[in-house]
């Protein structure tokens, strides 16, 4: 699964620490979900959505693998 | 089959009854891991590292305890400590951190399982014998438990 946290996060000027204190999660997660070597739950997927004001579609997206 | 393994077979069953009946009482229909999975606070997994690191300093600079009351202390110091670190939470505890002791645990129970195996038969091969009431059917249980409760969480959880 591919997704644009890294340049969500750009946009809005956070860091991963501070995307992580929002969605409740250690800093380590959301630099797992960035490298795509951990694929969030729903409820997760939700919460950085939320941050960003997207929907779930708009930041992960299905990779020809999945 | 012998009067202490009888014996052994009858504590595990009961053991089973209990854990399982406490398990269908204190559980409702919804599945929830965060509340299922109850684990000791960061700080205790320091405990464990100093149970565990100071019974393998104790054991290595005496090896001629190894029958005595103390020799078994440590030995038991060393799988306590390993215990803790096992179950104590992590500093950040999230979804992530969830998952990996999920897959840890796992591999290790499986890998266990076959690495016990394997060695049981080398040792039965080379002529030795199977003691049963701390090899196979301690391993056996596990299993047994592990595949009880996996069954009974995906019941509940397609009910």
């Amino acid at each position: 699964m591919k997704n644009t946290l890294k340049v969500e996060r750009a946009i809005l000027n956070l860091t991963q620490s501070e995307l992580a204190k929002k969605v409740n999660v250690s800093r380590q997660t959301i630099n797992s979900i960035e490298n795509g070597k951990y694929i969030p739950s729903t409820v997760l997927s939700l919460k950085i959505s939320e941050v960003f004001s997207k929907t779930v579609n708009d930041i992960f997206t299905l990779d020809n693998d999945d | 089959m012998e009067k202490s393994t009888i014996i052994t077979l009858s504590l595990l069953a009961i053991l089973t009854t209990i854990i399982l009946l406490i398990s269908t009482f204190k559980s409702d229909k919804r599945f929830d891991i965060k509340r299922k999975v109850k684990l000791l606070p960061y700080w205790s997994k320091y405990i464990g590292v100093l149970l565990a690191i100071s019974s393998l300093i104790l054991r290595w600079n005496d090896s001629t305890t190894d029958s005595s009351s103390l020799g078994y202390f440590w030995q038991f110091g060393f799988i306590i400590g390993g215990l803790v670190i096992s179950l104590s939470k992590e500093k950040h505890e999230d979804e992530m951190t969830m998952s990996l002791r999920l897959n840890s645990v796992f591999i290790a129970f499986f890998a266990g399982i076959i690495a016990h195996i394997f060695f049981v038969l080398l040792n039965l091969l080379s002529g030795g014998n199977i003691d049963e009431n701390n090899s196979l059917y301690s391993t056996g249980y596990i299993l047994f438990l592990y595949i009880l409760n996996f069954q009974i969480a995906k019941r509940r959880l397609l009910k």
